[in-house]
Parts: C-alpha cells; sequence; structure tokens
C-alpha cells in the first residue's frame, strides 16, 4: 500500500478511534468521587450540592451528559475551568501550545543528542567513549526529573544566571505578532530576532531538562541496536567492497540501527509530556502538564477530561506519524496490514 | 581509524552549535523577572544593590485565586487575598491592631456616636464622597445596598453571603451617602465579620448590571474573571496559571499606592526562594522548611511578627461510624467519648518536635484564640507533652492494655499537615506498642470530599483552621456543640456540659461591650482546655520575606496577606 493511501485510510479511521477515545474519557471522568469535586465545601448541605449539580449538569442521566458534553466539544465548549476560572476552550490552547513548543523542542535535543550519543558509543563499543557515554545516558534515565531540574535552575538561574524561568519577557513577546502562539516560530514569522533570542532563552534549560530522559532512553536504544547491526552479515559486506567504517555506519548501518529507535523515539513523546509537568512547575511554564496536575489534584473534570482527550489526539497522530517513517526506514515493513 | 574519529567528531559540532547557540542566547541578565523587561541589576546578598524592578512590587505567592468575586468566594482562599487589593469595604482594619477604622464609611458605628441605635439593632453608615470605582462611576449608597443584596440575592453555596443573609434584617438607603441595616438580632460581630467580610466588598453596580447583571443561584463570570471596585489596585492582566498585574489606581481616594504589583503564581517554594535570592521577587512566604534557606542572606528581610489565624489542628470524631472506618482500625463509637482519651492524646503529642521539626521552629503552641484575635491570652491553659500523665489517662481509662488502631486523614502535598498526623503517630506508638496510628494521605480533591462526609468515616482528621478575626466565629465554628463541627463530630456525646459551654459561646458572642467579651472568652478558655475536642499542634508562624528594599513593610495578621499598598521601594 502506497503512504498516501495508508495515511489516508488511517486518517479516515480517526473519528471512530476519536469517538472510542470521547466514551473512554467520559467514563473514567466520571469514575471514582464527584465531578463537580472542585466546587464542594465539607460544610453544604444537600440542597447545596444539589444546586452546584444542576448548575454543572451533572445531575442528568450519564448518557443524557455525555451527549451534551460531546455536542459542547464539538460546538468548542470545553466546560468552565475551574482551576483557571476561565471556559477551558479560552485556556487550553495558549497551554496546548506552550507544551508543544516545550516538547518539540525537547524532543529535538533528545532525538539529536541521543542518535548522536548512541551512534557514537555504538561505533566505540566497550571502548572509553562508550562507557563514558553509559554514565550519562544511565544519569539521564535514573535521575529524579524534579531533582536534576532543580539543580539546573540553581546552576543557571541563580549562580551562573544566564536562563530565566517562565515563558518570555512581557516587553519582547508582546511586540510581534503571535500568529501561530509557537513564540519561537512567531518570532520568526514577525522577523524580530529579538523574540527569537528571548524565546530561545526561555526555552533552552527547560527543554534541555526535559529532554535529558527522553535522550538517555533514546541513545542506550540507539547504541544496541548499532552494536546490534554492526556485526551483520552485510556489513561485512560492505566492509569487504572497501568502504571506510564511516560509510559503512553512515550508509547500512545507522539506517537499520535506526528503526527500533524511531519506536522509542515516538514513545518518548510521552516520557517527555510525563516530564513537562515536573519542568512545567519548577521552571513556571504555563503548558497542559501544571494545568492538568493541578485539575487533577483539585478534582476539576473539565479541565482533566480535556486534557486527556487533547493529549490522547496528539498521540493518535504521533502513532501515526511514527508509523509512517518506520515504513520509510525500512523498506520490509508492509503498511495497511 | 583515526580519520574516523576525527570525522566523526566533527559530527558534533552541529549539535553542539545549536546548543552553545541556544545556551549563549540566554545571556548575562537573563534573570530580571520574566515580563518585566530588563530592569536593574540585582545581586543577591549586596545590601547596597540598586533596586530591581523600580516601580513595581513583585510577590510571588504559591497559586492563583479561585476566583474573583466577592459574591462567590470562600473567606481565606486565594481569591479573598486578591480582594483585600481592588476591593474595600465600609470598616478597615489598620496595620497595626484588631480595632476597626473608616473603610468607605467615613465612620465606624457605635452607640458613642450615635450610629448604632440603643437596642443595637440599627446600623447607620455614613458613605464616603468623592469615591470612584475602577470603571469611573461614583459610589454611592445605592451601590452599598446593591453589592449586599447582590451576594445575598446570587446565594450560591460557595459563597459567605449567609454572613450577610443570616444576620441581616432589613437595610435601606437614607440619602446618596447614608445607608442604614437593621439586623435580626443584636450581633457584637456585626462589624468585624460581616462588614469587613469578603462577601460585603462593594462592587460597581454599573460594571455588574452591563456584565450580566444579578441572577439567583447563578455565577457572574464577568465578576468572577474581573475586578471593578474602588480599592487601591486596578487588575490588569490576568495571566492564568503565571501572573496578575495590577495597577496602582490613580483615582483612589486615600491616595495612589507608590506601586504597581504583582502577583506571580510560584507553585514550588524552592523556585520562590531561588527567585527571591535573584531579586526578581520583592515577598514571598514559603512554607517553614525553606525559610532557613535565606536566613543569613544579605538584602532578605523577615517579618514573623504574626501568625496565621490558621492554627493547625487534629479533629477527634465523637460519632466514629464503626462500619465505615479504614480497615484495620480499631476503635469504636465511643472512644474519644471519655475526655480523659482526648486528653490524653492531648499530653502524648510532641508540640516541641512538631515545631522545631515540621515548622523549623516558626511557630508556637496555640491557646485557643490567637493574637491578636478578641480574648487572646498568652497564659490561658494550653498542653504540653507530658508522657507520664498520658500513660495515666490511658491507663485509666483501660485503653493501655487494650491498645487501638486509628486512622488520621490528611491532605497530600501538605507537610504541614501530614507533619501533624506524623508527630501524633511517632508520639503514640513510641508510648505504647499497642497503639498504632495510621496516617492516611489522600489528594486534595478526595480530602475535601472525605473530609465534606457526613459521619465523618475516620476517627480523626488533620487541617489547618479557618482563618477567623472574630472570637465567636471560632467558638461557634469549632468549640460550640451545635456548631459547625460540633453537630458533625458529635460534641455533645463528649463534653461534660454541652449546655453549659453552649450558652456561654452563645453570651459572649451576643455581647456589645468588647471588653465584657474578652473576660467572657476568658472563662471558657480553661473550660475547653479541660475538656478538648481538638488537639491544637501548633500556631504557625506567619512569615513574610521580603527584599530589604521593600520600604515600609507592616503586616497585620488578620488582613490575611500584605496589602501592597502601603508598600515602597527605594
Amino acid at each position: 500500500m502506497q503512504v498516501r493511501d495508508y495515511v489516508v485510510r488511517r486518517l479516515l479511521r480517526l473519528p471512530l478511534v476519536l469517538f472510542a477515545v470521547t466514551v473512554l474519557v467520559f467514563g473514567l471522568s466520571r469514575v471514582g468521587g464527584s465531578p463537580i469535586a472542585i466546587y464542594l465545601e465539607h460544610d453544604f448541605t444537600q440542597e447545596q450540592v444539589e444546586a452546584l449539580e444542576e448548575r454543572y449538569g451533572v445531575d442528568d442521566p450519564l448518557p443524557v451528559q455525555y451527549v451534551a458534553w460531546l455536542g459542547g466539544v464539538l460546538r468548542g465548549d470545553l466546560g468552565w475551568s475551574g482551576v483557571s476560572v476561565a471556559p477551558v476552550s479560552e485556556v487550553l490552547p495558549a497551554r496546548f501550545v506552550a507544551t508543544m513548543e516545550l516538547a518539540l523542542y525537547g524532543m529535538l535535543f533528545a532525538v539529536l543528542f541521543g542518535v548522536s550519543l548512541g551512534t557514537f558509543a555504538g561505533a566505540r563499543r566497550n571502548r572509553f567513549a562508550d562507557h563514558a557515554t553509559r554514565v550519562l545516558t544511565v544519569s539521564g534515565a535514573s535521575l529524579p526529573l524534579f531533582w536534576f531540574a532543580l539543580l539546573m535552575l540553581i546552576l543557571f538561574y541563580v549562580v551562573v544566571p544566564i536562563a530565566p524561568v517562565g515563558r518570555f519577557d512581557e516587553d519582547v513577546y508582546s511586540q510581534i505578532v503571535h500568529f501561530t502562539g509557537f513564540y519561537s516560530l512567531d518570532a520568526v514569522l514577525n522577523l524580530n530576532g529579538a523574540a527569537l533570542v528571548d524565546s530561545w532563552r526561555h526555552l533552552a534549560l527547560p527543554a534541555l531538562v526535559l529532554a535529558f530522559e527522553g535522550m538517555a532512553v533514546i541513545a542506550r536504544m540507539m547504541r544496541s541496536s548499532l552494536v546490534e547491526e554492526l556485526g551483520e552479515d552485510y556489513v561485512d559486506s560492505a566492509r569487504a567492497k572497501g568502504l571506510s567504517e564511516r560509510q559503512v555506519i553512515r550508509r547500512h548501518a545507522r539506517r537499520n540501527a535506526l528503526v527500533p529507535t524511531v519506536t522509542v523515539i515516538g514513545l518518548s513523546l510521552g516520557v517527555l509530556l510525563q516530564g513537562s509537568v515536573v519542568v512545567e512547575i519548577v521552571f513556571r511554564w504555563p503548558g497542559l502538564g501544571q494545568w492538568a496536575t493541578d485539575a487533577v489534584l483539585r478534582g476539576d473534570r473539565a479541565t482533566v477530561m480535556a486534557f486527556v482527550l487533547v493529549t490522547s489526539i496528539v498521540f493518535l497522530l504521533v502513532n501515526l506519524v511514527v508509523d509512517v517513517v518506520y515504513a520509510y526506514l525500512d523498506r520490509r515493513v508492509v503498511l495497511g496490514t | 581509524m583515526a580519520r574516523f574519529r576525527s570525522e566523526r567528531s566533527r559530527r558534533w559540532v552541529p549539535a553542539l552549535v545549536l546548543t552553545i547557540g541556544f545556551l549563549a542566547t540566554a545571556c548575562p541578565g537573563a534573570s530580571t523577572p520574566e515580563g518585566e523587561g530588563g530592569g536593574a541589576e540585582t545581586g543577591a546578598g549586596d545590601t547596597g544593590a540598586e533596586v530591581a524592578n523600580p516601580g513595581v512590587l513583585i510577590h510571588a505567592l504559591g497559586g492563583e485565586p479561585e476566583g474573583l468575586d466577592p459574591a462567590r468566594l470562600d473567606e481565606g482562599g486565594r481569591g479573598s487575598r486578591a480582594i483585600i487589593q481592588s476591593y474595600e469595604f465600609l470598616v478597615d482594619i489598620p496595620p497595626e491592631g484588631a480595632a476597626l477604622v473608616p473603610g468607605l464609611a467615613t465612620e465606624v458605628p457605635s452607640q458613642e456616636n450615635g450610629l448604632v441605635s440603643e437596642d443595637g439593632l440599627t446600623y447607620t453608615f455614613p458613605i464616603r464622597e468623592g469615591v470612584v470605582f475602577h470603571d469611573g462611576t461614583e459610589l454611592t449608597a445605592d451601590d452599598v445596598l446593591f453589592s449586599w443584596d447582590r451576594a445575598m440575592t446570587m446565594d450560591l453555596p460557595e459563597s459567605q453571603a449567609f454572613k450577610l443573609s443570616e444576620t441581616i434584617a432589613d437595610m435601606r438607603v437614607v440619602d446618596d451617602f447614608t445607608f442604614e441595616v437593621t439586623l435580626i438580632e443584636p450581633a457584637a460581630l456585626f462589624l468585624g465579620t460581616v462588614v469587613y467580610s469578603t462577601p460585603a466588598a462593594i462592587v460597581s453596580q454599573d460594571a455588574v448590571e452591563s456584565n450580566g447583571g444579578v441572577v439567583a443561584g447563578e455565577p457572574n463570570e464577568f465578576m468572577d474573571t474581573n475586578m471593578v471596585g474602588t480599592g487601591p489596585y486596578q487588575l490588569v492582566e490576568w495571566e492564568r496559571g503565571v501572573r496578575l498585574e495590577f495597577e496602582a489606581f490613580e483615582d483612589y481616594w486615600n491616595g495612589a499606592p507608590p506601586l504597581d504589583a504583582t502577583w506571580e503564581v510560584v507553585r514550588d517554594n524552592s523556585v520562590g526562594v531561588l527567585g527571591m535570592q535573584v531579586g526578581d521577587y520583592d515577598i514571598i512566604e514559603p512554607a517553614p522548611q525553606f525559610v532557613e534557606q535565606l536566613q543569613g542572606d544579605d538584602g532578605v528581610c523577615f517579618d514573623e511578627s504574626g501568625y496565621l489565624l490558621e492554627p493547625l489542628h487534629l479533629a477527634f470524631n465523637l460519632d466514629i461510624p464503626v462500619d465505615e472506618l479504614p480497615d484495620g482500625d480499631t476503635v469504636p463509637n465511643d472512644f474519644f467519648w471519655d475526655k480523659r482519651v482526648r486528653q490524653a492524646f492531648n499530653y502524648a503529642f510532641d508540640y516541641e518536635g512538631y515545631i522545631n521539626g515540621v515548622l523549623a521552629g516558626f511557630g508556637a503552641i496555640p491557646t485557643y484564640l490567637a493574637p491578636p484575635v478578641l480574648g487572646y491570652d498568652p497564659d490561658a491553659p494550653k498542653y504540653a507533652q507530658d508522657l507520664a500523665e498520658a500513660e495515666r489517662l490511658f491507663r485509666e481509662t483501660g485503653w493501655w492494655d487494650r491498645g487501638f488502631t486509628a486512622s488520621v486523614l490528611a491532605e497530600q502535598n501538605n507537610d504541614t499537615m501530614i507533619g501533624v498526623g506524623l508527630v501524633l503517630k511517632d508520639s503514640l506508638e513510641s508510648l505504647n506498642e499497642n497503639f498504632r496510628i495510621n496516617v492516611v494521605v489522600v489528594p486534595e480533591a478526595r480530602y475535601d470530599e472525605e473530609h465534606g462526609t457526613v459521619p465523618f468515616q475516620y476517627p480523626m482528621w488533620v487541617k489547618n483552621a479557618e482563618p477567623f478575626s472574630d472570637p465567636d466565629q471560632v467558638m461557634q465554628f469549632y468549640y460550640h456543640p451545635d456548631g459547625e463541627w460540633g453537630e458533625v463530630l458529635g460534641f455533645r456525646n463528649g463534653y461534660e456540659d454541652p449546655d453549659e459551654i453552649a450558652a456561654r459561646i452563645d453570651e459572649a458572642g451576643q455581647s456589645t461591650d468588647p471588653a465584657e467579651r474578652e473576660a467572657m472568652y476568658q472563662e471558657i478558655l480553661p473550660l475547653l482546655h479541660e475538656d478538648p475536642m481538638w488537639l491544637w499542634a501548633a500556631d504557625e508562624q506567619n512569615v513574610q520575606i521580603f527584599q530589604c528594599w521593600v520600604q515600609d513593610f507592616i503586616y497585620n495578621p488578620l488582613w490575611v496577606m500584605p496589602r501592597w499598598q502601603f508598600y515602597s521601594k527605594g
């Protein structure tokens, strides 16, 4: 099957999957605890609780509530965010974009360093460089993110004050038109160098911290895949043809080693989004993670449902991209089977 | 192979360049607060440092308001902290002391000045002339009537409007600048706890009517997210999850404050401390465990004079639903009925350990009413750890030999509250190996839900008290056998003479003579000590940490949070 046909078929199937996701999201949101927990106080009378349930439409039968919620979602009305004191649909886009920008930069760093380090270590198996890389990657996979983030903040915010916290400097941020909400991209679209620098200044440290764990996992996978590939017969053939070691790795082994690594890269988006909760709190990054954590702890179901819905959609799309890239890298993979 | 290594090394170059370039953009000086633009250089630890961000007071707080509408907010939450910066009341609390001063009324009504009728039922408020709201409209008595009536008409469950509706029989506008209120019955606490309370904040009638009006039982979205009062600060922008920006109100009747103000949302205590060290924030209020990290830093000043009016406490459930208890709990329904058991718990608790450990020394053993609440008596009886006495009481009641297992409900992410449970566990389990305390820690939403479940399904819970400024509120809420918690926790099952306690509390609440009230409360305190319904673990000191360049710092615990209008920088 052609990649294009496969993508179209997957996209056509997407609404069905999304429908299942909405049922799941709504169903889970009604499991355990009151759906209006965020508004309840210990001293409410039964009448007061019922008044609140009526206000937020949670006194209807579940199917009616689901249809009302789904209708709202389709109209772009995701309910009221108790933790943000605003409609979810007003807060969500800015939060989503902030997290995605951080996650994409984190992903960029994780892939860039992970693949490079993994290749570097794999090509030098059991030598000092390999061991040194192992120390780095094991640290990345095992250091508590919260501790590591604070350590970096102390280093680069207090001791060597080069990294500010937050997402932007208001004075610079307000000078540009925000076409997409992605600060660095908008800075480029506005041809505003100061804004681009400002966006990078604020992104650098949280993105690197966020990337650390993902980088470690990708590097470990890349290294072991490369080591395996370098022992294959086709690699010996390539060497026998007289190709240099560099050419052997670049033209043959690395491409094949990337196949399992791409799967890990796709999965690492989950790690990044998970890590973004901690990174967003420490670096005061106004993203989805911080928002959703607040919502979960305080029982704000409308916000939690919106968060789960959006992240589910992102994962579905990322999985699609991973499958396509997978097929591109490994011609033996037959799409659509 | 050497050639290979050299080429491989070069392949690191793009990554390194990108990273170095990325970090290089984070040039020195970047540590000025995001959102405030450049700002002056600061020097952590440099008392002579140039003031950072002149013209704006940056206050880092651990979260953001849960709303901004006085008619919807609970007392003591972060929303009410914003209220006192932008809204005003007819009376006010001054920087020092608890005696009320005029606010939007030009006089505090009293029988001496003739503004309270002889029967104590009618209060007349002369309204200040020349006061304007943030929307430019002028304050009149109609706005006062509208504001109070609005809160009572909306009557939202989450609000404190009942304070008005349960006290007021009638209200009327006498003329443009005279407002009159008639009470249902004389109430000593009317001015301090009703007139000066969140739902009694005065809002602009024009602003409300132009933005959704008043609908019974329905919140007003505009007022939830905007502030149109007469206070010294105007809300300019609320960037969700990041900050609220306030501008000094130029037309403020008492003179515009010297500084604009920013409420920075800083959820992590460590980040707040670091921000203080680099000069990004002017004021922070970290948890006690973090205070010592700044002690000794030049340029950082401390105000430790006040206490949070929210003593940390442990509740005894005198109406234990045995069948609903957590697995393993062995205590019977009447476990806490015997006052000797409650006394034994009070004697067993390691107060010093809790205060010096969990609160890092920033606390004191409570005396039931915290300073500067009326009736506060530093010499009032209070418990101290006395293990011999605890053992004697447990032996007398038979529990020493029988032993017990009991759970304490505590809220996640709140070390001070969890600490109360853990110190109790340590105190009791080290006293007798047959005693077992399980501290059940649950997320905030679940805690709120379980804490509000009637009957309460644990033998004990830990919490910080509501921040009450009048002793009657404390007494009604925490001690009255038929009060808020008295009913839920079954105090009538435990008090030796519940009717006497009830009568004394009611009598003190109805008296209009402060001196008489004070004496009455001081007589009640020993009774409450002898027949304890709570274990008061500590009064937590309210440690305000501020840059020494913040001038004229003053803080009255009754405010709930610092009022920015009094401060300047220089």
